[in-house]
């Protein structure tokens, strides 16, 4: 039987390797992309299947200041529609990471985050935020008095935009539960 | 007579350091000054100043989109030209969902396209994005109000009616007298003036100083001549300090 030599068998399998590697970072971005969970689903797995009726929170001159305190321009909507039962209240936001918006699904529950999670994601880079090791930093995450998040939030290299975005949303979605918690 | 320069002495540093110079003056000052300008892409917004040069946009092949469609509410008229959604005649958002049509009711004037609601006011200002139909729809056929002036959205056989802040929606009776958005014919003013401005909407500052600077606004061999002003750049460095230590050679002796 002919003996292998070390060498002749290292370049094959180091050639496969390279593929691998060229393979995934090829693949990678495509499959990034992409509706994680639909809003309407969301929704339902949040109220456990019996969502309460939605509400309007108009978002008036007063309160797009606040927004654009936080997003540095205003939300490009005039009203947004969220979901309430009683301390808890439902948020679908969208914010662009570098081109494109990333939708959020963000429940607030007695003024900490209590579920964050990406829906939508449609950037070609930056989806590393979707993982449970980014989004489980938000739990019980609050705003202090300077309108801030109560903890930092660790960024990811490479979704620089995607993280800041995300954390944004988080701010907001906080600031919309007080304005309809304390709303007389 | 002057003495014609022998080609090795041509080679030399300085004479090849001034020829190289001369040569690539124009490409290297189009590669700074391009470069320079997009260092700062966001501080002069160049991604939002639109083209409306009709040599540059011919340059492109921008013309008309293939795909026009428009739609009167009566007071309001909704129109796509490619991707571009138009209200009024002004752009109001890029999509690529074929637009169904308009109806409006006393708040809001509602836009339909296959899988989205835009909810506008009678301004034109967007008050709300609805990308999640009723449930059961995944597309919208058609679009139109009842004679209270509920907005109803149609797929296949299924409809559904919204009470009037389209919060909440019912399933409409089959008997219901239901007035669709059907698509409209405009003049050719309103054409024109809606291609004039798809035109300018559709090329922005940033992709063409991209493209002077890669070179491939000159077409496939623009690259190449910018790849060559790269390495002119190159041997400029290296000619550059070869004769500067040639130089000071020259003085230590």
């Amino acid at each position: 039987m002919p003996a292998v030599s070390p060498k002749s068998s290292l370049v094959p399998s180091l050639a496969m390797l390279l593929f691998a590697l060229a393979w995934l970072l090829a693949a990678t971005p495509a499959a990034a992309r992409g509706t994680y969970l639909p809003p309407a689903d969301f929704i339902q797995q949040s109220f456990a299947n019996q969502p309460p009726a939605p509400k309007l929170l108009w978002l008036d001159k007063e309160l797009q200041k606040s927004v654009n305190t936080i997003l540095g321009h205003d939300y490009p909507a005039l009203r947004l529609r969220y979901w309430r039962q009683q301390q808890r209240s439902l948020w679908v936001l969208e914010e662009i990471g570098k081109e494109q918006p990333i939708t959020l699904g963000i429940v607030v529950n007695a003024g900490a985050i209590e579920t964050f999670e990406v829906l939508i994601f449609r950037e070609s880079r930056g989806s590393e935020i979707r993982h449970p090791f980014f989004t489980r930093q938000f739990d019980k995450v609050s705003l202090d008095q300077d309108g801030q998040l109560s903890s930092t939030v660790d960024g990811i290299s490479g979704a620089t935009l995607s993280v800041r975005a995300a954390t944004r949303l988080a701010r907001l979605a906080l600031l919309f539960h007080q304005q309809v918690v304390n709303r007389p | 007579m002057r003495r014609r320069t022998p080609f090795r002495a041509q080679l030399r540093p300085a004479p090849l350091h001034r020829r190289v110079g001369i040569g690539a003056a124009l490409f290297i000052i189009v590669l700074a000054v391009s470069g320079l300008l997009l260092n700062h892409t966001d501080t002069l917004k160049l991604d939002q100043r639109q083209v409306d040069s009709s040599l540059l946009l011919q340059w492109y092949g921008i013309d008309m989109p293939d795909q026009a469609s428009h739609y009167d509410s009566g007071s309001h008229r909704i129109s796509q030209l490619g991707e571009q959604i138009y209200f009024n005649s002004q752009p109001l958002l890029s999509s690529k969902q074929p637009l169904i049509g308009i109806t409006s009711n006393e708040q809001l004037t509602i836009v339909a396209l296959s899988n989205t609601l835009l909810l506008l006011s009678h301004e034109g200002e967007l008050v709300e994005r609805l990308d999640t139909l009723p449930q059961g729809m995944h597309k919208i056929d058609a679009i139109g109000s009842d004679t209270d002036g509920n907005v109803a959205i149609r797929q296949g056989e299924r409809m559904v009616v919204a009470d009037q802040e389209l919060l909440s929606w019912q399933a409409a009776a089959p008997q219901l007298n239901i007035k669709w958005s059907q698509a409209s014919q405009v003049d050719a003013a309103y054409s024109k003036n809606l291609l004039s401005n798809y035109r300018q909407q559709t090329l922005d500052y940033e992709r063409v100083l991209l493209d002077l600077h890669s070179g491939r606004l000159f077409g496939q061999w623009g690259p190449y001549v910018m790849d060559a002003a790269a390495v002119a750049m190159v041997l400029l460095a290296l000619t550059g300090l070869w004769r500067s230590l040639k130089g000071r050679a020259r003085k230590r002796c």
